[in-house]
């Protein structure tokens, strides 16, 4: 993918950039608003991370510059402003998801990932699958090694978000705002629980587990 | 709720103790004037009496008693409406004539006999005075004249009717204009006190209008816009203080975490080095997470967020929440039972993901801090003043003198230290309940916990002010509360 990283901190902006060359991405950086806004109307990148407070213009601005001048490329905001009032802000100008500093560089990579793989329109006949596990999207029926999975209506869901990602990691944080709408973390184990419900119908009546657990970040479905 | 009255206390207060002045030094003038003018009346009539019966003594002596009786009986000396009256007494004593109707013989002749010569007949209003003289006649017998004061009791019915009305206009007149005036400075003191309200309800920019007049009130709209630009600026410097605050202390954090972060991908000889940096790196995602909390609770706390506002439907909201942590609940060994109402609950409007987020921290506290095998509950009740929503349990619960601490920052309970958390979930979801004008209870469940949030029907209106910024004074001291709210209201 080619990112535009808009990121005044040279730090961070290291840090980030040489995490996403290692995992395959090209990245350009530029260090204030300004540059960032006329680099992003210009040039056809697949992704923008956008820090909030830099020099020039402000992050917000330039995301709503860009959305103006009808760039729909994904906008992923990375700053220190965390608050909830802060966040709604950012995905009101368009902004498609929000990492706050300080980050772990796994959740960014994983949600940078995600949106550079977003809106393949759904086919009529989509079925994913892994291994011998197949799902028919659209009338939501699950099936492993042709016997039928029963799964109630939020476990499908969190199986058709893993099947998407087939190989590589969901994060749990990215698995609670999709699944349950949650864009906080809860103190109980939500997230473990379903996946175990999951795990229970799909993965323990057959040989092999598809079904991986990410340590201190998320989960994976792959065939091993 | 207090009537309306146009009035207030202090103008009506104003305008009795003035009308009262008025009736006094009214009553005061009147006599006066009343005193003064009868004395004058009376010595004229007095005068006229005593010229009548000596002309009248003189015709006797020359016409004689019989004469005498023809002519006042004629009445051809009595063209004057004010006419005096006569009464003759023959030499047995008796009355032979008399021409008043109004004054008896017997209270004529009586008056004749003091020395001031005069008397009153009727009673009241109607009062009339009358002076008499008399004579004795020449063949015997006496002759009595006398006149009532006509004129001077019809002028005293004038003016104590002219009293009457005009003390009656004087009120009528100082009661419009004590109206006038209060409702005036009424309008004034009720733009204060919206003003104060809708700040309060969040909207910051609303100040009191300036009427240019230069008086107390005046003052007291100016003190009132002065404090509320304080308040104001005070909020704009907490927010731009979190920004600041965020941009200063989050950029070093973040470069530390970065390193660390670095530093925990190389191999290490000794494993206790990677564990060390790895629990550094948790350190400061705590902090940031108490951190955000923070600053979260501020901002709730200065309304801004209610302009987001939605319609939400409380039962299916709490449907769906029960929904989620029914396998959780589960999980922990507790169980779950749901009592909504379905009927009448009215939508509440505030924020979806705040609300769910509210409820959501108080289940979590209670499938955490509860053993196995704890019944929780999640309840709607409609009320006449609103609706509650109630997460109880029928676990240990909290002894009663500590209840009031849950609700502050940082505070943990004894048998919860423990557990992971920083003391900051009931701040934060209390901030909530009351950036929707809702309040949070807690209580004993006997036994338990329980947790009540009440949303009131009008949530932002004036009665419910006093209770909003309260959640959590319910609990120790009931009665004082209500009784200090009703203070406010």
């Amino acid at each position: 993918m080619r990112i535009l990283l808009i990121e005044d901190d040279s730090e961070t902006a290291a840090f980030v950039g040489s995490g996403l060359r290692q995992a395959g991405h090209t990245v350009d950086v530029v260090e204030n608003g300004k540059d960032g806004v006329l680099l992003g109307i210009q040039d056809d990148f697949d992704l923008v991370i956008l820090d909030r407070m830099i020099p020039g213009l402000d992050g917000l601005s330039v995301a709503r510059t860009l959305r103006s001048s009808g760039q729909s490329v994904p906008i992923l905001f990375l700053t220190a402003l965390g608050s909830i009032n802060d966040r709604v802000q950012g995905l009101d100008v368009g902004g498609d998801d929000y990492v706050v500093k300080p980050f772990a560089f796994s959740e960014l990579l994983a949600r940078v990932n995600a949106l550079g793989r977003r809106s393949p329109l759904r086919d009529e006949h989509e079925k994913l699958c892994v291994a011998d596990l197949e799902m028919d999207v659209v009338h939501r029926i699950v099936t492993r090694n042709h016997q039928p999975i029963n799964l109630l209506p939020r476990e499908c869901l969190l199986l058709e978000i893993l099947l998407r990602n087939k190989g590589r990691v969901v994060l749990r944080t990215m698995l609670l705002e999709r699944v349950w709408g949650f864009r906080f973390e809860p103190k109980t184990s939500v997230v473990e629980t379903y996946i175990s419900r999951l795990r229970t119908k799909v993965d323990k009546p057959f040989k092999t587990a598809l079904i991986h657990t990410v340590r201190g970040c998320g989960y994976s479905i792959y065939e091993a | 709720m207090k009537p309306d009255l146009a009035l207030t206390r202090f103008h009506a207060h104003l305008i009795v103790a003035t009308s009262c002045l008025l009736v006094v030094a009214m009553t005061f003038l009147f006599s006066h004037f009343f005193i003064e003018s009868h004395e004058d009346l009376a010595a004229r009539v007095q005068m006229r009496v005593q010229d009548v019966v000596t002309s009248l003594a003189e015709y006797e002596r020359t016409n004689g008693l019989d004469g005498l009786i023809r002519f006042v009986e004629a009445g051809a000396a009595w063209h004057d409406p004010d006419a005096p009256f006569v009464s003759v007494r023959n030499g047995a004593g008796e009355v032979v004539l008399h021409t008043s109707r109004d004054i008896a013989p017997d209270a004529a002749w009586s008056a004749a006999a003091l020395s001031i010569r005069s008397g009153a007949a009727g009673w009241g209003l109607s009062t009339r005075f009358f002076h008499v003289a008399s004579t004795p006649l020449s063949q015997g017998g006496q002759l009595l004249v006398g006149q009532s004061e006509v004129k001077s009791a019809q002028s005293r019915d004038w003016a104590v009717g002219g009293f009457a009305l005009l003390t009656f206009a004087a009120l009528a007149v100082m009661f419009l204009v004590g109206l006038l005036f209060s409702g005036r400075s009424r309008t004034r003191v009720e733009d204060m006190t919206s003003t104060l309200f809708s700040f309060a309800a969040g909207e910051m920019d609303r100040r009191v209008p300036m009427s240019g007049q230069a008086d107390r009130l005046a003052d007291l709209a100016f003190a009132i816009n002065g404090t509320l630009d304080y308040a104001q600026r005070l909020l704009w410097n907490l927010n731009y203080m979190s920004a600041d605050i965020a941009h200063n202390l989050k950029k070093p954090l973040t470069r530390l975490r970065q390193r660390l972060e670095v530093v925990s991908k190389c191999e290490f000889a000794n494993p206790d080095l990677s564990r060390k940096i790895d629990e550094g790196i948790q350190e400061i995602d705590s902090l940031v997470v108490i951190f955000e909390a923070l600053l979260n609770i501020g901002q709730l706390q200065s309304g801004d967020r209610r302009s987001r506002f939605v319609s939400v439907d409380m039962p299916a909201l709490l449907a769906h929440i029960a929904d989620i942590y029914e396998p959780i609940v589960a999980d922990h060994g507790h169980r779950l039972e749901v009592c909504i109402a379905r009927q009448h609950v009215p939508p509440v409007s505030g924020d979806r993901e705040l609300l769910m987020e509210m409820i959501i921290n108080f289940l979590e506290n209670a499938i955490q801090y509860t053993p196995e095998g704890t019944t929780i509950t999640i309840g709607l009740q409609e009320l006449r003043t609103g609706f509650d929503v109630s997460i109880s349990d029928n676990g240990p619960g909290v002894p009663d003198d500590e209840i009031k601490h849950l609700f502050e920052r940082f505070y943990r309970f004894e048998g919860t230290r423990a557990k992971p958390g920083h003391g900051l979930g009931i701040p934060f979801a209390v901030a909530i309940a009351e950036l929707h004008g809702a309040y949070v209870e807690i209580g004993d469940n006997k036994p338990g916990l329980n947790v009540v949030v009440h949303f009131p029907n009008d949530p932002f209106s004036r009665s419910q002010l006093g209770l909003r910024l309260r959640s959590g004074l319910h609990i120790t001291s009931k009665p004082q509360v209500s009784a200090r709210v009703s203070e406010q209201i």
